[in-house]
């Protein structure tokens, strides 16, 4: 696994490089757009970022990094953060965070943890977990019965049509099993959406296939 | 210090697996005070409303004796059966927001299944093999307001809120296209 070091603090990068050695191999970066250009071309499985790295601002960086790269696991390292900063940057999609001044064995468990696939967070914001988990499973839930209901004021036939467009069948084919024109099917689809406030099939499917799912 | 109470709801669960949780809390010391159900001056009123009612639901009988213990943490003896609950989880949210509670789960649980009961409000699990564990820290930390979840489904609970998150920024982008 390749580890990218990013960061212009000799010390630092020094401290990563001895609690990693043996463990992985390594390259760095000392300026973000250096960075941008290795995690593109070299997809990196982990990224030690120094927060104070010349370039990086703040959390739209950050957040730019993780469109970059998506399976790129990324750790942060700053002097800490207020609880609000740094549950935001996990909300993002960051998998550690970690004080600057973490010395080579700590590093080691660090990067042990994160090659599991866990998260490097301190137990005072796993309660946020927890409570972000109620939020977002309420509001997901919220949602999906609204789409039931509107799924509700489509008639057996829309709803037969639907449940065929989220298989993946074309209106033609549509129009050969159910034994009417392709013309009705688009006629039909044009009122599924309208009762659905949708604007095409692909998001129709995506839909059906979440209702599927969830019953 | 003070003495954090807490009361059992066992879900599913028959005599023999209570054991282990009620002796645990018992040699814990001072720190843990377990409420029961039995009156201290035997008054025959107080025993009548310990008495499970035939025509209340399990969740509305385990609510009524909550409310009556009034724990600032409860444990749910939940082993696998994850329905009741998750029904239980939404109702003591409701009807008592201060009571926190803790599950008790069987190892061999579906993952799926306790990601729901912790979306439910649950703010952790500890597992049955519980010999090992130092309870009265458990019982510390959610009293603190601390969640008890181990690291491996930490990530996996921020995972889920983190596609979620992506899925409500998709969704208001469609809308507002």
């Amino acid at each position: 696994m390749l580890i990218l070091l990013a960061s212009s603090n000799k010390d630092m990068l020094s401290r990563w490089e001895h609690g990693l050695f043996g463990l992985a191999s390594t390259t760095s970066s000392h300026s973000f757009q250096s960075l941008t250009e290795k995690l593109v071309k070299l997809r990196p499985g982990i990224l030690f970022l120094d927060y104070a790295l010349p370039g990086l601002k703040n959390q739209q960086s950050i957040d730019e990094l993780i469109h970059l790269a998506n399976d790129t696991k990324i750790v942060i390292f700053s002097p800490g953060f207020p609880d609000d900063i740094e549950w935001k940057l996990f909300k993002i999609g960051i998998k550690g965070c970690c004080l600057h001044d973490f010395q080579p064995i700590q590093i080691k468990r660090v990067i042990d943890v994160i090659s599991r696939g866990e998260l490097w967070i301190r137990r005072s914001l796993t309660n946020r977990i927890l409570s972000e988990l109620v939020k977002v499973t309420f509001e997901k839930n919220r949602i999906e019965q609204a789409v039931r209901d509107l799924l509700e004021n489509l008639t057996r036939r829309e709803y037969e049509i639907a449940m065929l467009v989220s298989r993946g069948d074309s209106n033609k084919k549509i129009a050969q099993q159910l034994a009417i024109t392709e013309r009705t099917v688009k006629a039909h689809l044009t009122e599924i959406f309208r009762k659905l406030h949708i604007s095409d099939r692909i998001k129709l499917a995506l839909i059906m296939k979440d209702i599927i799912k969830s019953s | 210090m003070h003495s954090i109470t807490v009361a059992i709801v066992d879900i599913g669960q028959d005599q023999q697996r209570q054991m282990p949780i009620n002796d645990l809390l018992r040699h814990n010391g001072d720190q843990i005070e377990l409420l029961v159900d039995l009156s201290s001056d035997g008054a025959q009123s107080t025993e009548r409303r310990c008495t499970v009612r035939d025509d209340l639901s399990f969740v509305e009988n385990a609510i009524a004796r909550i409310r009556r213990l009034n724990p600032q943490i409860v444990l749910m003896n939940t082993g696998q059966t994850i329905q009741e609950c998750c029904d239980l989880l939404l109702a003591l949210q409701d009807q008592c927001p201060d009571t926190q509670a803790l599950l008790v789960i069987d190892e061999d649980i579906e993952e799926n299944d306790l990601i729901k009961a912790l979306a439910c409000g649950a703010r952790g699990f500890v597992t049955e093999n519980l010999e090992s564990l130092d309870f009265s820290k458990v019982v510390t930390a959610i009293d603190r307001g601390e969640a008890w979840v181990s690291r491996s489904m930490t990530a996996k609970l921020m995972h889920q809120i983190v596609a979620g998150a992506r899925d409500f920024a998709e969704a208001n982008v469609d809308s507002a296209g």
